[in-house]
């Protein structure tokens, strides 16, 4: 009977401990400072003053990997093992002060590295230089990787050169895109990337990037991260199903001096290959590229299906505010560009012509679906081939709707040419503006082109209920760089914008317009024209 | 013996429930109380706080500046709070207007949801974490907030050069209504009258 109590007591501890907490009874914590004089066990009183050590250990779900607070390691850290999805293997600090740096120098290809790995959370170490990399992340030949979490890091410094895209990147999250390897479950949260010459600010590729039909990785987040001053991409996700990127701020990508393949031009924020996308309240800024596209503000790429951005502010940007893609013999479907706000866009003089909001396909691509609303645009790109909304000949298929409405267009330019479209693209309840004396707007359909709104009107059978009109802006100006749109791009009391737009949704099935306006306020009954609302 | 070794797991059972309960979920985001509101259009009492990573912050600098302060939930330091966005947008604030003259800094108003004083090096730990770039005070008590009728967190006050608070958000604010308010302040297009807004 003592015998019975004994192994049940135990049964009991040690099944509550799997069931409460997940973890399994030998986790163990391992600790490293390399400020430590000699090499010790891995305990706390104890610790590893090399990466040799934790890199010769295989670690086991629930384990811990502790870093010195204020220390600093040379090397790459390349530990061995998986944690499970109750119980993943963390990486973080200890201690007091800065965060622990680990330092791959010139040496190492990057300071961080997996492969084949899951359920790993690293978070709280800062990752300087490493040629290729700062944090590297791999899937190759059928395996899944699951479960890696990234969360207030710092990768910054990689010593690259790219060339091209994909030959670097600072965090490099990638499965081997020739066969069925995914990498599923992926957040990186609060990273602080850039200030390097690696191609890829954030890179996630999530699976077979050889067709849309080949695998892919699913749940994908990235949030609250800040790219700046890459070479080429800022965040760019690829092959991937149920992708959020929220609140990153990314500016100064695409800053490579000595690119020029013109097939891989550089984005601060796209999606390749996805489904169901959301790219939201991110902000993007005084992003470049070296050849004659790309460089705007964001871009939904081709091979993609139910994209939604929304909320977002492109500012500054060599290019586009946004585009949507088709190509490659296939169809980017239900694209959904919806209250953002474009300011000071398209002024790279060596583009080819681009708009705020610019579609285009090539090589048998096509698109079927593009809704474009209530989006607020100063327009004044003086580049006599872009007009604000550019449908470059896009190619479209398929019944999914295609229009864009709702959307204020404000510009100082004397001769704005303000709308190149073609059927099957419906236009209606738009304002145009220009605040120059005199001004002469531009409205091309379906090859032909007005300079006179009402026979634009009357010719296209476009923008019925659309108008130009002054929308008495609070203060519409352009600001100095950095400044956040506020109520200057608001409508005032009597602007013609307010109560004239309609819901775009009447008769689409399973149409929403979302909750909110850029500002985050509710949307009235009584919808406006553009990105703000009556708040 | 017998009773003895019983004795031991059960308190086994009992210390670990304790240790690694998770927290509710709730715990991570804190409704408005009943109390009274921020005092919209008073003057600020110009109080000294230590910053976690050494050295003071007055209120009223001098010169005097226009001040954004926000009481934020910085623990735990890896959650996605809504005082975790709050921040990523006030350092964007900052970055935008500090050349205009605009001071930025937060107060932890940790204690306001875990009901306990935070340790100070799990606060200096968060402000690198969070890569602060400007000040994060230390409220030991709860004063400040009391003070400033915190109700939530997060809260951004905004406070101009003559100690007056001219605005304040309650709970997560994005940074277009955070700029809408500077933009006012620092003489940009008027709009509505300061008021407390609650989202």
């Amino acid at each position: 009977m003592m015998r019975f109590t004994y192994l049940l007591a135990v049964c009991a501890t040690c099944a509550w401990a799997i069931l409460a907490g997940g973890k399994p009874a030998f986790a163990t914590s391992y600790y490293v400072n390399c400020s430590a004089s000699s090499n010790g066990m891995g305990t706390q009183a104890n610790p590893w003053n090399t990466l040799n050590s934790p890199n010769a250990h295989t670690f086991v779900p629930g384990d811990n990997l502790y870093f010195m607070r204020g220390t600093t390691c040379s090397g790459e850290v390349k530990p061995l093992g998986s944690g499970s999805s109750s119980a993943p293997i963390t990486v973080n600090a200890y201690g007091s002060g800065a965060q622990p740096i680990v330092n791959g120098g010139t040496t190492y290809s990057a300071d961080f590295y997996l492969l084949n790995q899951s359920y790993w959370t690293i978070e709280n170490i800062a990752f300087l230089q490493g040629i290729y990399h700062g944090i590297d992340i791999e899937a190759s030949g059928n395996t899944s990787v699951n479960g890696i979490t990234i969360t207030n890091v710092t990768a910054t410094g990689a010593t690259y050169g790219s060339q091209i895209r994909g030959d670097s990147g600072e965090i490099n999250v990638n499965a081997d895109g020739t066969d069925s390897a995914t990498i599923s479950n992926v957040t990186i949260q609060g990273a602080i990337v850039g200030n390097s010459s690696v191609s890829e600010g954030i890179y996630v590729n999530a699976g077979n990037t050889q067709s849309m039909t080949g695998a892919k990785g699913s749940n994908i987040s990235i949030s609250l991260s800040n790219v700046s001053n890459v070479y080429g991409d800022g965040i760019l996700v690829v092959d991937a199903s149920n992708v959020t990127l929220n609140s990153n701020v990314i500016t100064q990508s695409g800053k490579c001096p000595s690119c020029s393949n013109t097939n891989s031009t550089p984005g601060p924020i796209w999606v390749w290959n996805t489904t169901n996308a959301v790219m939201s309240w991110n902000e993007s800024y005084n992003n470049t590229s070296w050849g004659a596209v790309d460089g705007g503000g964001m871009d939904v790429d081709y091979y993609n299906q139910n994209v939604t951005a929304e909320y977002n502010y492109l500012h500054d940007n060599k290019g586009y505010c946004v585009s949507v893609f088709g190509s490659q013999n296939t169809t980017t479907v239900n694209s959904v560009i919806r209250f953002n706000v474009c300011i000071n866009n398209n002024n790279n003089a060596a583009a080819q012509s681009q708009g705020d909001f610019y579609l285009n396909t090539w090589d048998g691509g096509s698109l079927n679906g593009v809704q474009i609303y209530n989006n607020t645009s100063y327009w004044d790109s003086t580049l006599a081939s872009n007009q604000e909304f550019l449908d470059n000949g896009a190619t479209f298929t398929g019944s999914n709707p295609s229009f864009y409405k709702n959307n204020l267009v404000y510009s100082p330019l004397q001769y704005p040419g303000m709308i190149n479209a073609a059927s099957p693209i419906t236009l209606s309840n738009n304002l145009y503006y220009s605040s120059a004396s005199s001004p002469e707007y531009w409205f091309g359909y379906n090859g032909t082109w007005w300079s006179s709104f009402s026979a634009y009107q009357s010719g296209s059978g476009q923008d019925l209920n659309s108008m130009v009109a002054n929308p008495l802006l609070g203060d519409p100006g352009y600001d100095v760089d950095n400044v956040w749109p506020t109520s200057q791009y608001q409508p005032q009391a009597g602007s013609p914008a307010i109560g004239a737009a309609v819901n775009v949704c009447n008769g689409i099935s399973g149409c929403s317009m979302g909750g909110n306006d850029f500002l985050g306020d509710p949307l009235p009954s009584s919808l406006w024209i553009g990105a703000i609302q009556e708040n | 013996m017998k009773s003895t070794r019983l004795l031991y797991f059960v308190l086994v059972f009992a210390m670990s429930f304790a240790l690694v309960a998770p927290s509710h979920p709730q715990a991570r985001s804190m409704a408005p109380d009943a109390g009274p509101s921020i005092l919209v259009h008073q003057r600020i009492r110009d109080r000294i706080y230590p910053t976690v990573r050494g050295g003071t912050f007055h209120l009223m600098a001098s010169p005097h500046r226009p001040l954004l302060l926000a009481f934020l939930q910085v623990l735990p330091d890896s959650a996605a709070t809504p005082s975790r966005s709050e921040a990523l947008f006030l350092q964007s604030m900052e970055h935008q207007y500090a050349a205009r003259g605009l001071r930025v800094a937060a107060i932890d108003g940790s204690s306001m949801v875990s009901h306990r004083s935070p340790f100070h090096d799990d606060l200096l730990n968060a402000s690198y974490d969070w890569h602060l770039t400007f000040p994060l005070l230390e409220d030991h008590n709860g004063s400040a907030a009391h003070e400033f009728h915190v109700r939530t967190v997060p809260t951004v006050v905004l406070i101009d050069d003559t100690g007056i608070i001219v605005q304040a958000w309650e709970g997560f604010t994005p940074p277009a209504l955070l700029a809408q308010g500077i933009e006012r302040l620092l003489g940009g297009p008027l709009g509505r009258v300061p008021e407390l807004t609650t989202k």
